[in-house]
């Protein structure tokens, strides 16, 4: 008789959730038409935030933001909000988990943003957040004339999940 | 030809740019020109390995005399390997070596357009044969077994 021993620590977790949150984002820049190189330039930098802030607990919300230059830079063309949830299934088997189709479902309702646009990946964090290099503050362009829409938890693992919004112009 | 393999652990053991510090300390020291070349697409490597294309394919590290290809683990797989297995001792010195990233597209092009390093470093495009792939794939032509004349006997 063998015995299957599972160690799934909150080490596992984090790394589950930082990985899946800088897969998610790019997946999301493609789905939407955009350039993925942007993200993909600065892949270490936005994985290494994610992660230090993660595991120091400050880490609030990851979004993704997207205008049109040829617009308004300030004006929102789009915007995505993966939220983190610290006491997601506390009492749970631990599973590591993710809705992979969720991305497409997200795009599809979030409606179509011009392929010229540009984007940035903003976190927001708890005050006495680590300083991360590459990193500094910023304010998020406004969300007046839009509406949140919460898609509910994307990915987990143990106490650990994030959820995904898109904002949309209101109707 | 000598081929070594190795299955490196990536997420959720360790991130996605780990992974790839990883690979590169099994074959370039800190501080060597080809180190120098690896972690100037860091960045591209990391996506690539986050995408999962580096579970199927390897990445391929050849020129520098055995061939090396390196494959990442994730997930449960990550989680139940033991280790990243042992050394290769393999050094990557002077401009006879070359490593090739695994993509699909439209990742190819975005990992292609970021990608300046004289040439060594390369990313293929797994739903392109090569001639290589084409001598194997023929190869295994050669050996496929006729089912019609196996059910006469």
């Amino acid at each position: 008789m063998s015995t299957a021993v599972r160690v799934n620590t909150s080490v596992y977790a984090v790394t589950h959730i930082v990985g899946n949150i800088g897969m998610g984002l790019k997946r999301l820049v493609s789905g939407c038409g955009l350039d993925a190189a942007a993200i993909t330039r600065s892949w270490i930098t936005t994985e290494n935030a994610v992660a230090t802030w993660l595991r120091s607990g400050h880490l609030r919300t990851v979004t993704l933001e997207v205008w049109d230059p040829a617009t308004s830079d300030t004006a929102l063309a789009g915007r995505f909000d993966f939220d983190i949830d610290y006491d997601y299934y506390a009492d749970g088997d631990g599973a590591l988990w993710m809705d992979t189709g969720y991305v497409n479902s997200v795009i599809r309702k979030s409606g179509a943003v011009p392929s010229q646009c540009s984007y940035r990946v903003v976190c927001s964090v708890a005050p006495g957040s680590p300083e991360v290099p590459g990193w500094g503050d910023t304010t998020l362009r406004s969300t007046a004339g839009m509406r949140r829409h919460s898609t509910g938890t994307t990915m987990g693992g143990g106490s650990l999940g994030a959820g995904l919004a898109y904002w949309k112009a209101a109707s | 030809m000598t081929v070594i393999a190795r299955r490196v652990r990536s997420v959720p053991v360790r991130l996605a740019s780990e992974t790839w510090v990883t690979i590169c300390d099994m074959v370039a020291p800190i501080g060597t020109p080809a180190r120098s070349e690896l972690d100037a697409v860091a960045n591209v490597a990391a996506m690539l390995i986050s995408e999962q294309y580096t579970a199927d394919a390897p990445v391929i590290i050849s020129g520098a005399g055995a061939e090396v290809r390196v494959y990442t683990l994730h997930g449960d797989d990550a989680i139940d390997a033991d280790d990243d297995g042992p050394p290769v001792y393999i050094t990557l010195d002077g401009d006879g070596w070359s490593l090739s990233l695994p993509a699909r597209q439209p990742d190819v092009n975005v990992a292609r357009s970021l990608i300046k390093s004289a040439g060594r470093v390369t990313v293929r495009d797994l739903d392109k044969v090569d001639d290589d792939e084409r001598g194997v794939a023929s190869s295994h032509r050669l050996a496929s077994i006729d089912l019609e004349e196996l059910s006469r006997l």
